[in-house]
């Protein structure tokens, strides 16, 4: 019986205590971030150049930039390559690179390449990607509303959306859809919501949660023609007018946003996003259209 | 491939010379409980004079060939049950009927007595198939679990076979995933055989008579699975008198009533359903509403002395109804239901003492539905099989018997998401056909047992594949205790599965896009009896896969439409680019000391494994260890009759008592599994529009790193009241004993620039009580 007490206790005492999970970093590796896309019509500008950080590290908003960074723009049609300039700003998130000259346009249809160098940690880095511009044609034809009320019923009990009707770039499969709220405050909360209980304090805390929500739709017809976008009810928690922002993207923007934040699984694992970036790069270099419009959602 | 066939044609040359000799007499019939009626499955038959004997089979049916004639002494034994002995006359000319009737050992744990004349441990150990592992119910219901005793939950208790986490009672048997093992209730396939979003198995432990389950080298009878075949026979019904079991814990109640038919059948059924949304459920906030139900019936009717019918139905749900507690009046929220049906038919024939039948018709649906409706979301899977099949055994002669079999299956397979993007819609209708023979050659007086065997398949869907599968296990008697086994062959799989975490595994099939997944199994092994009831088995094994399968998690950037509906939403027909296909193998040793019998019973068991596979999209396409794979595993599992136990230890005889104390105990201790670790985190924004910076993850090496190792034991008391007419068993069980937080994934944030790094435990202490009755 001792043995068997012995045992037992000896069982349990395996079965007690706590796994420690430690941060190994073995999969560090140093890469350049890019956030850029270009537009037609519009200027070289807002291209974000960073570089990664560990998992464990304490973000250090100065760091991420590096300091030797090297961008140009090369259009793929005449070969003429453009050094990208960047912005002295106070704020890190302001430090972006812009083309400083006026002979360069971004046009429909036309292919262009970003190239980045930089040492990040006593390593040179590369990154490179090209975009293609979606042709022209893409606009936001009609939306059935411009102003409901929150979560508004059919004569079946059935919510309805508000829905944006869009004509199509010919060359572009793949429209992202933004909503945001113009005002987002506590005060013009949606509090009487079916999903969750919200202190004023609380939505505060948590705004940021909730004052933007994307959605897309991909594998559209090939071609021009019309295609309809929903803006589920359930994307506005704030009163007021919201601003919908529709982009038809290019296929390099799409797989980043496809991919990028599904990188964790059900089960808590992860696995790799698609980058269309060439080299030491991660994020996305990519081109759109972009369309707006504003919906008002009325207190009851 | 040409030694294969090199190896076949041997086989049989030597079978032809054996051909030639005369048959003699011979004895067959089956083995019965004689309490009950129940055919007895793997019972040892022996005539200890002439040493032959033979071993019964999935009906309880056996066989003896080249018995002389005269007076004989025939004995029968069967774990947990009195060794049988019966002289017979044997008659010149006249082949003889003998069906045997095992009484069950008074004591339950009573330690195997061994006859001279019954079969030993070594026999058995001998005429078990390399790789398998048979649990009897009794086995089952001791180990402790979450909440109750559950099938695949036990399993995961013996070596080679994985969980995936606390939540998953799905089965990684020797570096193969769930989808690569074929589940069979009554001979019908089981497709998603799990409960609960995984934490609990369909199979209700009450109603299980017989588990056999084969962790690699299985013969040419079975097909369609990589990895491993688990057969689970419910019971047949008591023939004798009505009896039952009932039992009632936090979570469910469950009963399983048995009943003769007249003098010549039996009916068996049971029925369990959750109860927690009603009980806890209603009392706490955030609980979406959930219950299953399952039940079956089985019917079988003694037509004859050479003709049986069996007739089984089985059927279970799970329903979820989840509703967002939100202030609104309004609510919204989704639901979702899911479940398995199956059915078969079973006919048995003897033809003739040598020749015996079993003809099979069965089906198999699984269905799942998901709505939420407000989201224009809406789910449906379907998984039908329609099977006929049917399987003889030639008895040629006591060291040569030859198996023939063909199987027809009809197939629908459809997955149809509609969400507010558009429709993904991919469907199959296959037909898989299979042939089959198996020789079984033991020369040698009984020292060699050589089982070769031929699978043929065809499989037609958008595409249609062949493919001959050849299988080959050897035996070999070292000494009067000890057997060395080898196994090997080739198999193919034809359905693929995309696991998901909460929602019910998709299934696929090979097509146009996808290839049949193939394995090539060699498996070693050494068994030796220790001490007349211990039995020790090491093996080892390697396995290797080509075109396997894992879900492309990126499939969204792959999708390619058929066409588009009436609002230009793409319609997606096709399984292209829903996964991502490569190879792998998966190689071990697994060490297995194990008794069955005695007031202190149970196993030890230990495995080192390793499973790599590479992909053409994962990990860069460099080889990565999966989710399941764990290095070393050490199992432990004890059950202690404690009044007995003490009585060994003081030397005291063994009693039956009228009320004894069950104590049972469950360790493990394992590697801990790969995981990712994210590498490298970034700031951007998702668009113009977008008016914050977000930190997102970057992984790049897949499972490169270890989470902490795993441990956790589990305990159970029962006390078993014996009324005479009726029992009353009532138990506490605690799950995670030690209250270990055994990490399953590693949450990763940052909060004002600072990293969050939060392990994520699996299930802590959970105690549960409850009582059984039987009567």
């Amino acid at each position: 019986m001792i043995r068997l007490l012995l045992c037992t206790l000896l069982m349990a005492i395996g079965g007690c205590g706590e796994g420690k999970f430690v941060v190994s970093n073995t999969s560090y590796e140093p890469r350049l971030v890019i956030e850029g896309l270009l537009q037609p019509g519009t200027a070289v500008d807002g291209i974000r150049i960073t570089r990664n950080f560990r998992v464990d590290a304490l973000i250090q908003p100065d760091a991420l930039i590096p300091s030797d960074i090297s961008a140009t723009l090369k259009d793929e049609g005449s070969g003429q390559i453009y050094a990208l300039s960047q912005r002295d700003a106070a704020l890190v998130e302001d430090r972006l690179f812009y083309y400083d000259g006026d002979d360069l346009e971004i046009e429909h249809g036309q292919s262009y390449t970003l190239a980045v160098n930089a040492t990040v940690e006593g390593k040179a880095l590369m990154a490179r990607a090209t975009t293609t511009v979606p042709e022209r044609g893409f606009r936001i034809a009609a939306t059935n509303r411009q102003e409901m009320p929150y979560r508004p019923l059919d004569e079946r009990g059935e919510p309805i959306n508000f829905s944006v009707e869009i004509e199509r770039s010919p060359s572009t499969r793949f429209y992202l859809m933004t909503v945001r709220p113009v005002v987002a405050t506590s005060a013009n909360f949606v509090y009487d919501n079916p999903f969750t209980e919200q202190k004023p304090s609380e939505v505060e805390e948590d705004i940021d949660d909730f004052s933007f929500d994307w959605d897309w739709i991909q594998n559209t017809p090939r071609g021009g023609g019309k295609s309809t976008i929903e803006v589920f009810w359930f994307f506005f928690w704030f009163y007021g007018e919201h601003e919908i922002v529709i982009y038809a993207a290019d296929p390099n923007y799409a797989s980043f946003i496809q991919t990028h934040s599904e990188v964790k699984e059900d089960d808590g694992n992860f696995h790799e996003p698609e980058f269309a970036i060439e080299g030491d790069g991660i994020g996305y270099f990519g081109s759109v259209l972009a369309d707006s419009v504003r919906v008002r959602v009325l207190r009851q | 491939m040409r030694s294969w066939w090199g190896a076949v044609c041997l086989l049989l040359c030597c079978c032809s010379a054996t051909w030639a000799q005369v048959a003699k007499t011979t004895i067959s019939g089956f083995v019965y409980d004689r309490t009950d009626g129940e055919a007895l499955i793997g019972a040892s038959i022996y005539l200890r004079d002439l040493q032959l004997g033979a071993i019964s089979n999935s009906s309880g049916y056996y066989v003896i060939t080249e018995v002389e004639i005269g007076r004989r002494e025939l004995s029968a034994s069967f774990i947990g049950y009195q060794t049988a002995v019966e002289d017979v006359f044997i008659e010149a000319g006249k082949n003889t009927k003998i069906d045997l009737y095992l009484s069950p050992q008074t004591l339950q744990t009573e330690e195997t007595v061994v006859h001279a004349d019954s079969a030993r441990t070594a026999d058995k150990l001998f005429a078990k198939t390399i790789s398998s592992v048979n649990l009897a119910p009794r086995q089952i219901n001791q180990i402790p679990q979450v909440a109750e005793a559950d099938l695949l939950r036990s399993l995961q208790a013996l070596p080679g076979i994985l969980p995936l986490s606390d939540f998953s009672s799905a089965l990684y048997v020797r570096g193969g995933t769930p989808d690569q093992n074929l589940y069979m209730v009554d001979g019908a396939d089981v497709y998603n055989p799990e409960h609960a979003f995984g934490i609990f198995s369909t199979f209700n432990t009450d109603a299980i008579k017989q588990v056999e389950l084969s962790k690699g080298g299985f013969g040419a009878e079975y097909g369609g699975r990589l990895s491993s075949v688990l057969d689970v026979t419910n019971l047949d019904g008591n023939r004798e008198q009505f009896t039952g079991t009932a039992s009632i814990s936090l979570l469910s109640t469950k009963s399983t009533l048995q009943m003769p038919l007249g003098e010549r059948g039996s009916l068996s059924g049971s029925l369990r359903r959750t109860y927690f949304d009603q009980t806890v459920g209603r009392r706490l906030d955030d609980i979406p509403d959930y219950y299953f139900y399952d039940g079956n019936i089985k019917v079988f009717l003694d037509l004859g002395d050479s003709d049986k019918l069996m007739l089984s139905y089985f059927g279970g749900r799970d329903f979820l109804d989840v509703t967002f507690d939100g202030p609104s009046a309004d609510d919204t929220g989704f639901a979702a239901d899911w479940g398995n049906k199956t059915g078969s038919l079973r006919y048995t024939r003897v033809f003739s003492p040598q020749i015996f039948g079993n003809f099979w018709l069965t089906g198999s649906r699984f269905t799942s539905d998901f709505e939420f409706e407000e989201a224009e979301v809406e789910e449906r899977n379907l998984v039908t099989d329609m099977t006929l099949k049917g399987n003889l055994e030639y008895h040629h002669a006591q060291s040569l018997r030859f198996e023939f079999g063909a199987e027809l299956k009809r197939l629908h397979v459809r997955f149809r998401q509609r969400f507010s993007a558009g429709v993904f819609d991919p469907r199959e209708r296959p037909d898989h056909y299979a042939l089959y023979g198996v020789a079984n050659w033991r020369p040698g007086a009984g020292i060699w047992d050589i089982e070769a065997g031929l699978r043929y398949n065809h499989f037609a869907a958008s595409r249609t594949f062949a493919d001959v599968d050849p299988r080959l296990a050897l035996k070999y008697r070292l000494s009067d205790t000890a057997t060395l086994k080898l196994a090997t062959g080739i198999y193919h799989q034809y359905l693929h599965s995309i696991p998901r975490f909460i929602a019910t595994d998709i299934w696929t099939t090979s097509n146009r896009n996808q290839d049949p997944s193939r394995a090539i199994h060699y498996v070693a092994g050494f068994q030796q009896e220790w001490a007349r009831n211990w039995q020790f088995e090491v093996e080892t094994y390697y396995k290797s896969y080509d075109h396997i399968y894992e879900f492309n998690e990126n499939f969204l950037t792959q999708l390619e439409e058929a066409g588009f509906d009436e609002r230009n939403k793409p319609i997606i027909s096709s399984t292209r680019g829903l996964f991502n296909s490569g190879n792998g193998h998966s190689l071990g040793i697994e060490v297995l000391l194990r008794k069955d019998a005695g007031a202190v019973n149970g196993w030890l068991g230990y495995s080192l494994a390793r499973t790599r596979y590479t992909m053409d999209a994962i990990n860069g396409a460099r080889a990565f260890s999966p989710r399941h794979d764990r290095t070393s595993t050490l199992n432990l599992v004890a059950n202690v009759d404690l009044r007995n136990a003490l009585r060994k230890m003081r030397s005291q005889a063994k009693k039956r008592d009228r009320g004894s104390w069950l104590f049972g105990a469950n360790l493990v201790y394992s590697t801990g599994q790969p995981i990712t670790e994210p590498g490298s985190a970034y700031i951007s924004r998702l668009a113009p529009s977008d008016p914050e910076l977000s930190v997102n993850f970057a992984p790049t090496r897949i499972n490169g790193v270890r989470l902490p190792p795993y441990a956790r034991l589990d305990l159970s008391l029962k006390y078993e009241r014996d009324f005479g007419s009726w029992k009353m068993v009532p138990y506490l069980q605690i799950f995670n004993v030690g209250n270990r937080r055994n990490v399953w994934f590693v949450d990763y944030d940052f909060s004002n620039n600072q990293p969050e790094v939060d392990a994520v435990s699996m299930f802590p202490l959970l105690p549960t009580v409850g009582i059984n009755f039987e009567f």
